[in-house]
């Protein structure tokens, strides 16, 4: 499968995603317009199965409110950081849901492990760190979200 | 019929959005209990019952399938309808579960799916939403 057609699941999956868990509208772009500006909070899934390796999202701190408001269905009440970090945890995992079923054949099964959760300063950029890897980057009302998609092989 | 439901699932928020897509479906529910892992959920099951659990498989401390698997050795437990929602929804996955007599909905999940899902599992009387 080319990177092309595998950014272009990645990116369907978390637009999908977070429209349909919590009414976040999303649209997708080359270079993100405020990558690094603000601080963030980034969480990763780890799978294993027919395919190997992680899935990230990172959403600026502030768009956490709307996720985890949105998501919980709360009308005026903020929630807590605990809830924004969960909120957004499962976001990931909702995407890897979505996106490895078409990586790979129908029968393959997944075991995607819990979300880890990581605040990112403003200022930080994470390099590649050598395994086969697809970025997607998105525009949100709140700034730029990152999606990644790490495999241990390339598909 | 008020349908008494036991809701797991790791992720406190999903186990909020999942009762409310309940009660936006129009599901009379009576208690509702959560459980944040299998060996939780089997725990309440002993105290309390139910007529409905509702269970995410992916769990720290105790899976959903190690959950379901218990549930059939029980004789207690093994006639209570699982449905289980999950963002892993392999083929392989649906098949195994339902082999174990479980329900399978991927998230997320309309209300329209899991009203449809639940009146169909539980063969109670559907009326329409709310």
């Amino acid at each position: 499968m080319e990177k092309d057609e595998i950014k272009g699941k990645l990116i369907e999956g978390a637009v999908s995603s977070l429209e349909r868990l919590a009414f976040i509208f999303s649209y997708p772009v080359e270079v993100p317009e405020r990558e690094g500006m603000d601080d963030s909070v980034r969480a990763v899934v780890s799978f294993t199965g027919r395919l190997r390796g992680s899935l990230s999202i990172e959403l600026p701190a502030s768009a956490l409110t709307e996720l985890a408001g949105n998501m919980l269905g709360l009308d005026g009440e903020t929630p807590s950081i605990e809830q924004q970090y969960d909120a957004l945890g499962e976001t990931a995992n909702v995407i890897c849901g979505s996106v490895l079923p078409s990586l790979a054949e129908e029968s393959a099964i997944f075991d995607i492990g819990a979300p880890e959760i990581t605040p990112i300063a403003r200022g930080s950029f994470e390099m590649p760190d050598g395994k086969f890897e697809v970025r997607g980057y998105l525009e949100l009302d709140q700034g730029s979200c990152t999606v990644k998609l790490r495999l241990d092989e390339e598909l | 019929m008020a349908i008494n439901v036991l809701v797991v699932d790791d992720s406190s928020v999903m186990r909020s959005m999942i009762i409310k897509t309940m009660n936006m479906s129009g599901l009379e529910l009576g208690e509702v209990t959560q459980a944040a892992n299998g060996m939780e959920a089997l725990g309440l099951l002993k105290e309390k019952w139910v007529d409905l659990v509702v269970a995410d498989i992916n769990m720290p401390v105790m899976n959903g399938e190690e959950m379901i698997n218990r549930m059939m050795e029980d004789p207690d437990l093994k006639t209570i309808p699982i449905l289980v929602v999950s963002t892993e929804a392999s083929q392989a996955r649906i098949e195994s579960l339902m082999n174990k007599g479980a329900r399978f909905i991927k998230k997320p999940f309309s209300p329209e799916l899991i009203r449809n899902t639940i009146v169909k599992m539980l063969r109670i009387e559907d009326h329409g939403e709310g």
